[in-house]
């Protein structure tokens, strides 16, 4: 909402008050200013200037080459075409830089090869008035700035309404804070009206057959109008805050909706049939042609229609009809301003999508009992504007009279509950500025509440006014009592906690990326139509763009992607994580299963390279190395094992499921070359790794702490052992088996080397285990501790066909 | 015959120290040092020499004898010593070289500032919520008091997953789930992702939120002023002002936006705060009654108050960003600086 200070002032003197005195009282008020401008600070840089010598300019039939001098500035060149520029006239000179109303910005030109050092200008090119006929005639010395000569500026206010003020998307609405706030008188408008026409119901009549989309309908006709611009004060005042003049009957309407926030209608009666109105809903399907021109089928259940006796003319509150519409040549007038269902509008724009300045202050409710004066306001202005002669009286249809409402309010319970000390008197005082009624004695007041105001129905919403208007920012600051008992944070937020600060440690940075990703990704991974990573997809269904078309139900796509960012920012390391959720579909309108997802991404090198250590790529180990970190973390038993399972994504020389006691944990290993095709990556620093892991399933198991475990203090006996096996023996099944064991007190078992070279037979590889034994109540002798580890050999000779290499 | 010996004591002083000086490494000195201080070196034969002094000769020429050896023993000693010094200088580390270090991640700055607005709020005494993030229209608008089909609903441009499930606007429905489940006194914060249909270089279709949420008997509006201040002194200066202005929220009554002053001019007037000398971080209010209706509170026994602030918005004014995106490119040139 745009508003003047000048046009406040018709309704509050503001003349003593500074413009940004009165927009932070607005502002203070909830009635935020967001711009607060001079619209004619351009006048400040532009002089007056004396035409001293002015020559035509040589081929052409109307410019002319003058000569200024401007003061103390000094003297110009400027090409003119107006043709009352001469010798000896003052005239306004903007000069190289200004930015005039309309935003035209001057600089220095070059006219048929002659420099212009500026403009000279009209009263309309400043926006001082409509008139364009020639160069503005000055009685001012030369040299002195616009600003001075006028005395000018319009002050024009920005300011953003919130939904629940429609009675401050009016002058008179802003002004009547302003009189609160100021508290000074609030002048009403009181339209005097000569009627000189016959009784209106002779020329017209209106009828409402959906009284609940309408529940008032005011009517006034006038008859023998001259269409034609509006005056200058008028149309300067729709220009100023935003509005192009049309004509003048038009520009009433709109100065009127403005002033008074009362959204009005004209008709030219001729094209309106039977001189009749109806108010009357039609369905969806039916289809209309609106003053834009635009044909448009309804697409709202209910539509709130205005027509006449055979046709609609208008939708209602939106926008009137092409078929009678004000043109040129129209002469009588039929003038509505009714009020509709705020819902009924608001259903009928949205499912158009057709917003205009009236269903914009419609749908968010008009004042009901303001009809009949801006019908009577807009009727005069017309009359003063267009001619014309009133017709006697005016048609109010009402089948639903508005009722105020009516509350009750105690000052103590406002001030308890804004924790504020406001004197009742003064509380009564701004409440009546506003437009309530109050009566009642003492603490027991009963507040009437006016029709402008459709946001206050409650005492609640009154002590919001008091807070508003007596000085919000006088409130105290006070601490409330905390409660004794204070819970944990959730789980997941722990976890993620946990999760986050290690793998930063383990030098892993946090990446947040968005929970929508293109639908895409499936195919980009490869995954199989069955799979259920396809199957329960959850699309959105107003994506802002395909990228973001469905909600994802993996993190390794958004990691890929981040990994394509970091490559093409030349990134010689890039190692991410990602802890969110993925969504899987429950089925429509059931809410998704939201699961807590850990992932990881590194590719590149593993460490920046160093003076001591050259650099490597990371590889295989480096990713299960993070994975089972992040177990002992969590104190989770991860096993990895190869599989048939393993995500299509993965190479699977390379890649491992997860395992825990809960089940299933995730998966982690090398991108394919497809996969890395797929999403636009290059493999040229090294191969790409990933790991994503169920956070959901951890929480299901509870995040357990790790028990204090005793150690023995007595001394401990290694041994080491170099066992020759079959290839496809994995090391897991090994170590599981020594551990499984209870016979012997084996500490620990750790691989220190593994072989697999030309010197073993084919097939065979040498695992190297160390083997260390401790008792927990006793010194074991060597004796004991080499017949464990024949018993130990003996084992694992029969067990897996292996060799102790010697 | 003692001046003859003695002049050969001075003369092998002086040739020892020479000796010394010059030997270039350790076997040379050794060599030099048997040469002259060995069982069969020039000092023990100088000493064998004074046994045939007459015997008034020999306390003088024994009193030099003995002065040289100390001299020489010095001198050898000296010359060891700078001879070690010499050696170890080529095993110095030059110190100014780089040291090992791992390399280290970097938490998000959206995730280190949620979790730092959280930890303040825990310390005033509120227990950390979460909640889904697909939401139902129920929690999300309707428990809130937005009615279907009013203007309110425009301020927060939503994207639907299907008719009733929608992407949650903010992080409010968890103040009507939160009190389903629990009786005053209620002192919550949520924080979570949070998403709009919007995107341009301050707004990011996804975001984050921390929402507080407070109901007691007798919490007041200068309540939410209080708490307000003292996160704003935690999480910015202690001296951080602030600054409340009425505007609307449909789920509190009164409503009132959270400047705090500005962070670069403090109050002066600067770009960033466009010459107000304020920035609004947070929307809050009291709650609406109408949301106690929702859940089953008696809104003539308790009353309460509710905020909510925009993470990323607290994390660019304190790390002086501007452009919100960034968030989320996962650039690491970006990431690596928090």
């Amino acid at each position: 909402m745009k508003a003047t200070i000048k046009w406040l002032e018709d309704f509050v003197d503001l003349s003593d008050l500074s413009p940004q005195f009165i927009a932070d009282k607005l502002t203070m008020a909830g009635l935020e200013v967001e711009a607060l401008f001079d619209r004619l600070a351009h006048l400040a840089q532009v002089v007056s200037a004396r035409l001293e010598k002015v020559e035509p300019l040589p081929q052409s039939n109307h410019l002319k080459i003058c000569q200024v001098e401007a003061g103390n500035l000094g003297r110009f060149q400027v090409v003119c075409g107006a043709p009352n520029a001469r010798a000896g006239l003052v005239a306004p000179l903007a000069r190289p830089g200004t930015v005039l109303p309309g935003g035209l910005t001057i600089g220095v030109a070059e006219v048929r090869g002659r420099r212009s050092e500026g403009m000279l200008c009209s009263a309309a090119e400043l926006g001082l008035s409509r008139d364009r006929s020639g160069i503005m005639e000055l009685t001012a010395p030369a040299g002195l700035s616009l600003k001075e000569i006028t005395n000018l500026e319009d002050w024009v206010l920005e300011i953003g309404i919130t939904p629940n003020r429609p009675d401050a998307l009016s002058i008179l609405g802003l002004a009547r804070d302003l009189s609160a706030l100021l508290d000074r008188p609030l002048r009403r408008p009181t339209p005097a009206l000569t009627a000189t026409g016959p009784e209106v119901n002779t020329l017209a009549q209106v009828t409402i057959e959906a009284p609940d989309h309408c529940h008032r309908f005011v009517a006034r006709v006038i008859t023998g109008v001259k269409i034609g611009p509006s005056p200058d004060w008028l149309a300067d005042r729709l220009t100023a805050v935003g509005l192009r003049p049309i004509s003048n009957v038009v520009d009433a309407t709109n100065y009127v909706m403005l002033e008074l926030g009362q959204p009005l209608h004209a008709y030219d009666l001729a094209e309106v049939a039977d001189h009749r109105l109806i108010a009357q809903t039609y369905p969806r399907g039916a289809r209309f042609t609106t003053l834009d021109g635009q044909e448009r089928e309804l697409t709202a259940e209910t539509n709130l229609m205005i027509c006449d006796g055979r046709k609609p003319v208008g939708l209602a509150g939106i926008m009137g009809g092409l078929n009678s519409e004000i043109k040129e040549t129209t002469r009588d007038i039929l003038l509505e301003g009714a009020f509709f269902q705020a819902t009924t509008i608001r259903r009928t724009s949205r499912a158009l999508g057709l917003s205009t300045d009236a269903s914009y202050r419609f749908e968010r409710g008009c004042d009901p009992e303001i009809c009949a004066l801006a019908v009577d306001r807009a009727i005069g202005l017309m009359a003063e504007t267009a001619g014309g002669s009133i017709a006697a009286g005016r048609i109010d249809c009402r089948p639903r009279p508005f009722q105020p409402a009516r509350v009750s309010f105690s000052p103590a319970r406002c001030n308890a509950y804004l924790g504020t000390d406001h004197q009742p008197e003064k509380m009564i005082k701004v409440l009546r500025a506003i437009g309530l009624s109050i009566d009642g004695q003492g603490d027991e007041l009963t507040c009437v509440l006016p029709s402008w105001r459709p946001d206050l129905t409650r005492e609640v919403d009154v002590r919001e006014e008091v807070a508003r208007l007596l000085d919000f920012a006088s409130l105290p600051a006070t601490l409330p009592r905390p409660p004794v008992v204070r819970h944990d944070p959730p789980p997941a937020w722990t976890l993620r906690a946990r999760v986050r600060e290690r793998l930063c440690a383990l030098g892993l940075s946090e990446s947040i990326t968005y929970s929508f990703i293109n639908r895409n990704f499936a195919d980009k991974l490869g995954l199989p139509e069955d799979n259920i990573w396809r199957q329960r997809i959850l699309p959105i269904v107003n994506p802002l763009s395909e990228e973001q078309g469905i909600l994802r139900p993996l993190l390794a796509p958004s990691l890929l992607n981040a990994l394509r960012v970091n490559q093409s920012s030349g990134s010689e390391r890039t190692a991410l994580f990602e802890l969110g959720a993925v969504f899987l579909s429950n089925g429509l309108d059931r809410q998704p299963e939201e699961r807590l997802t850990l992932a990881g991404l590194w590719s590149g090198l593993s460490a920046p390279g160093h003076w001591i250590e050259p650099a490597r790529t990371v590889d295989f180990w480096d990713i299960k190395g993070i994975v089972e970190d992040l177990g002992e973390t969590l104190n989770l038993a991860l096993t990895f094992g190869p599989s048939e399972d393993l995500p299509p994504w993965y190479d699977p020389a390379e890649a491992a499921l997860v395992d825990f006691s809960g089940g299933r944990l995730g998966h982690l290993g090398r991108l394919n070359r497809r996969a890395a095709k797929a999403f636009g990556l290059k493999e040229t620093a090294g191969p790409i790794y990933l790991f994503e892991l169920d956070g959901q399933k951890i929480l299901e198991g509870g995040l357990q702490p790790r028990p204090f475990a005793a150690w023995s203090k007595f001394p401990p006996n290694e041994r080491d052992m170099a066992l020759l096996l079959d290839k496809s023996v994995p090391a897991a099944q090994v170590i599981d088996r020594l551990r499984a064991e209870t016979q012997y007190p084996l500490a620990q078992v750790s691989i220190f080397d593994l072989y697999q070279g030309d010197q073993l037979p084919a097939g065979q590889k040498s695992l190297a285990l160390r083997l260390t034994f401790q008792s927990p109540d006793r010194t074991l002798t060597d004796e004991e501790v080499n017949g464990y580890f024949a018993r130990i050999t003996a084992d694992l000779t029969s067990c897996f066909g292996a060799a102790l290499r010697s | 015959m003692s001046s003859g010996l003695i002049e050969r004591i001075r003369e092998a002083v002086d040739s020892a120290l020479q000796a010394f000086q010059a030997a270039p490494s350790a076997g040379a000195l050794e060599a030099a040092r048997i040469e002259f201080l060995g069982a069969k070196g020039r000092l023990a034969e100088l000493m064998k020499a004074l046994g045939a002094l007459p015997k008034e000769e020999r306390p003088e020429a024994g009193s030099a004898a003995n002065a040289a050896r100390q001299a020489i023993t010095a001198a050898h000693q000296a010359a060891a010593a700078a001879l070690e010094r010499q050696a170890g200088a080529a095993d110095l580390l030059d110190v100014t070289l780089p040291g090992r270090r791992q390399p280290r991640g970097h938490q998000h700055v959206v995730s280190r500032t949620a979790a730092e607005i959280c930890d303040i709020f825990a310390r005033l005494g509120f227990s950390l919520v979460e909640g889904p993030e697909v939401e139902t229209d129920f929690y999300n608008f309707e428990a809130l008091n937005f009615p279907p089909d009013h203007p309110a609903r425009d301020m927060q441009d939503t994207l639907f997953v299907s008719r009733e499930l929608l992407l949650r606007t903010h992080t409010s429905p968890m103040q009507v789930r939160t009190m389903e489940k629990t009786q005053p006194p209620v002192w919550v914060v949520v924080p979570g992702k949070t998403y709009r249909r919007d995107s341009d270089i301050s707004h990011s279709p996804m975001f984050h939120q921390v929402e507080g949420l407070v109901v007691d008997q007798g919490i007041t509006f200068a309540d939410l002023k209080g708490v307000l201040t003292a996160f704003a002194a935690a999480m910015f200066s202690p001296d951080t002002q602030i600054r409340l202005r009425p505007s609307f929220f449909p789920f509190t009554e009164p409503s009132a936006e959270v400047d705090i002053a500005c962070v670069l001019c403090h109050g002066a007037g600067c770009r960033l705060c466009k010459g107000t000398g304020w920035l609004e971080i947070l929307g809050s209010g009291m709650v609406d009654p109408a949301v106690y209706g929702f859940v089953g509170y008696d809104p003539d026994k308790v009353s309460g108050f509710a905020f909510g602030m925009g993470i990323e918005r607290v994390a660019m004014l304190k790390y002086g960003l501007d452009d919100i995106r960034m968030f989320y490119e996962s650039d690491l040139r970006f990431l690596t600086q928090f």
